[in-house]
């Protein structure tokens, strides 16, 4: 950025400043007991996917059971870590767009504490056999009205933030932030009343159960992932949204497409066929938006190929867009009736799940996070390395889990369980190299992870380099930093002086 | 330059924003939208997903409530699995659904809980239905007209002949379905046999409708043949007695 001032706009600076100040603790909060939450939940899938093939594993201990880890592992790294993380970079973004500091960041630290505890009662209950066997909703049924409690303390503020912004513009993250803000609580609060409260017929609570998952991952954590996609590109780009009225379609197009997804899953069922062929519609349908927002946000980076390979923030966030359009070529697939009738009793269900959490969501959320923390602890990452490993055995693992459970495992399992003249063990044991594989995929996402969330406790204990050098992954300095221009500490205390 | 933290020293000894907010200060300003134009690349790409998905949301009938999947999403039958068997019905089952199928034009007239009309005798607690079994054979085959009594009430009514096109087995059927109906109980069903015997007396006869006396005068008996214990298993499609297992 040739153009760009060498000379900071100083009240830009502050009121930038302030508002990472005003949100630090909550925020900072979030990241790390989410990071927290996620190395827990990869080491209880690790032990459900090693049940898979080893049955005998840690089979004395009856909360290790398949029954219970795996359920802990999907609901810990829902509400533990996804909607954590997703909460942090939410509250700080929409800040950052409204360009106001926070007010309120005490209650929402509590709140983040009493969501810390649900989410722990409701893990330690699953593990102790109280789950509920609803996907996604295990957790014992008292434990949601507490998480959405304390999602309205958290969430509301930026709402308002938004209502008193301070700027006329509403830009296009603020757009898909709002979406995700308001479709969480209806999304969270339909499925529950209706799944746990009300008196429905059994069948129709299974739909509305799977309706629950999947307007999860395309109504809260694709909208914050695609917002939080769109201002990173933007802002370490220093470049504009390549095409901004497309933008704007994407969302509208994911708003009004993806409230129909999710009961493909229930095809078969003695439901009626217009739910099932709808989600199945919708679902593909999805992968629109979806590519308009991957595209736009992939043009927004072109020509840049440094920044992309050097800025850790922008490597995993365009990481978590090509993870974005991966997940809208296996929404295509996946929910075809056609492949269906093959995948739908199979691991490919939970393949598509990681893809979406994991391979698309945290990646967007890990580049926010390399973005974000340097901002509130006032420290730069302390080593290039730990991102590199970081990065590379997150690809690594995702990418296992997509091609070779997602595809390839699911349709074999699929074909197998469809043949008439083989029983049904032949099913399983055409499975069984693909969960060898999912659990060494998710031992190089817990590795991974487990060394993120050290750096990011180590980040949030302020022991990160104090320098105004960000840390990039290559070796050699440039004169101006994806980050910006770089200045020693030393040399603007001296210039200041 | 202004430092407005110092007086609430969060950080170390002195909180000057180009320093201790580095990251903050070098950030790059967020510039207004773009406007260049999106390749067709994408264009088809989304073109060529919302082909597939209408695909699926226009592939015929979404709105039948009497079937939950659609063909090609069941599975097809195991190669060398045979036909599939037919599992047996009780004869009172089977000769009832055919005789409900039947009985529209009946309760066309004769309304749907075989209650009648004004002009038009009802099945519900007739003698006619529920005697002798020919008479009702006849009837139904026949047609009628003139005075009759019916439960103690005298109609004068016009019944066209409902023969044409019905089967033994379907007039046994809706036989033994009005005759069981409508509060009507009948413990001998009518076998397609029975039926039979009333088809070959109607073409004896040289057509027209019946009256209330000749169908006193000839056919007040029951249709010759061994009646059907209504427990007793048939084949659902050909009502024949399958053999206990």
């Amino acid at each position: 950025m040739s153009t760009q001032s060498q000379v900071p706009n100083i009240e830009d600076a502050q009121l930038r400043a302030d508002i990472d100040r005003s949100l630090r603790h909550p925020v900072m909060f979030f990241f790390a007991s989410g990071a927290a939450w996620l190395a827990v939940s990869l080491l209880l899938g690790i032990i459900a996917s090693t049940k898979s093939h080893y049955p005998g594993f840690l089979g004395d201990w009856s909360f290790l059971q398949y029954g219970r880890t795996f359920p802990a592992h999907i609901n810990a790294l829902i509400y533990g870590w996804g909607a954590q993380a997703g909460f942090g970079v939410l509250i700080w973004l929409m800040a950052r767009l409204c360009r106001q500091p926070s007010k309120n960041s005490g209650s929402i630290l509590v709140a983040a504490h009493i969501w810390n505890l649900g989410v722990a009662i409701g893990t330690i209950g699953i593990l102790a056999g109280q789950g509920t066997g609803k996907h996604w909703m295990q957790f014992p049924t008292f434990v949601w009205p507490v998480l959405l409690a304390a999602y309205a303390v958290i969430a509301i503020w930026s709402l308002i933030a938004f209502r008193c912004r301070n700027n006329d513009h509403t830009y296009i993250s603020q757009w898909y932030l709002l979406g995700a803000i308001l479709w969480f609580p209806w999304v969270y609060l339909t499925a529950n009343l209706y799944v746990n409260v009300f008196d429905i017929h059994p069948l129709m609570a299974a739909a509305i159960n799977s309706w629950f998952r999947h307007a999860l991952i395309f109504l809260f954590f694709t909208p914050i992932a695609i917002a939080s996609a769109y201002y990173i590109a933007s802002k370490v780009c220093g470049r504009p949204i390549y095409n901004y009225s497309y933008s704007i379609g994407g969302f509208w197009a994911l708003a009004i497409i993806a409230p129909w997804a999710g009961m493909q899953t229930m095809m078969g069922a003695p439901i009626p066929m217009f739910l099932q062929y709808a989600g199945s519609a919708a679902t593909m349908l999805v992968g629109v938006p979806l590519v308009i927002a991957g595209v736009n946000i992939i043009k927004t980076t072109s020509g840049q190929p440094n920044k992309v390979a050097n800025s850790p923030s922008l490597r995993f966030s365009i990481a978590g867009v090509v993870g974005m359009l991966l997940l809208a070529f296996a929404s295509v697939i996946l929910a075809h009736p056609a492949a269906l009738k093959y995948t739908q009793f199979t691991i490919a269900g939970y393949g598509y799940d990681v893809l979406a959490i994991y391979g698309f969501f945290s990646m967007c959320m890990f580049g926010a996070i390399y973005f974000i923390v340097p901002r509130l602890t006032r420290r730069e990452w302390l080593s290039s390395r730990l991102i590199h490993g970081h990065f590379r055995y997150s690809i690594y693992g995702v990418l296992f889990i997509f091609l070779f459970c997602t595809l390839l495992g699911g349709f074999q399992q699929g074909a197998a369980q469809e043949d008439h003249t083989l029983p049904w063990l032949q099913a399983v044991k055409n499975t069984l190299p693909y969960s060898v594989g999912m659990t060494v995929a998710l031992c190089f996402l817990l590795y991974a992870n487990f060394f993120f969330f050290i750096h990011l406790t180590l980040m949030w204990l302020r022991l990160g380099r104090r320098s105004s050098h960000p840390t990039l992954l290559s070796h050699k300095h440039s004169a101006l930093g994806p980050h910006g221009p770089e200045g020693d500490i030393e040399e603007l205390e001296t210039a200041k002086v | 330059m202004s430092d407005n933290h110092s007086q609430n020293p969060d950080l170390d000894e002195n909180n000057s924003v180009l320093t201790d907010a580095a990251a903050a200060t070098r950030e790059n300003h967020m510039l207004s939208e773009g406007t260049e134009p999106i390749s067709l690349w994408v264009i088809l790409g989304s073109a060529m997903i919302v082909l597939i998905g209408g695909g699926v949301l226009f592939s015929g009938s979404l709105f039948d409530y009497k079937n939950f999947s659609k063909a090609d999403y069941v599975r097809d039958d195991a190669p060398n699995s045979g036909p599939k068997e037919i599992l047996p019905k009780t004869a009172i089952v089977a000769y009832s659904k055919i005789g409900e199928k039947k009985s529209v034009s009946c309760k066309g007239c004769h309304g749907n809980n075989g209650e009648g009309g004004s002009a038009i005798p009802p099945l519900a607690g007739s003698e006619w239905v529920n005697g002798p079994s020919m008479r009702p054979a006849m009837i139904i085959l026949n047609g009628m007209k003139g005075e009759i009594s019916v439960a103690g009430k005298s109609y004068n009514g016009n019944m066209p002949s409902q023969g044409a096109g019905l089967t033994a087995q379907d007039l046994a059927g809706v036989l033994n379905y009005i005759r069981t109906s409508f509060g009507n109980t009948s413990d001998k069903l009518i076998t397609v046999e029975m039926a039979q015997k009333a088809i070959d007396a109607t073409k004896e006869r040289a057509g027209g409708q019946l009256t209330s006396s000749e169908l006193n005068e000839k056919y007040n008996r029951d249709l010759e043949g061994e009646p059907l214990d209504p427990e007793t298993l048939v084949h659902p499609k050909t009502l024949e007695p399958v053999a206990a297992e």
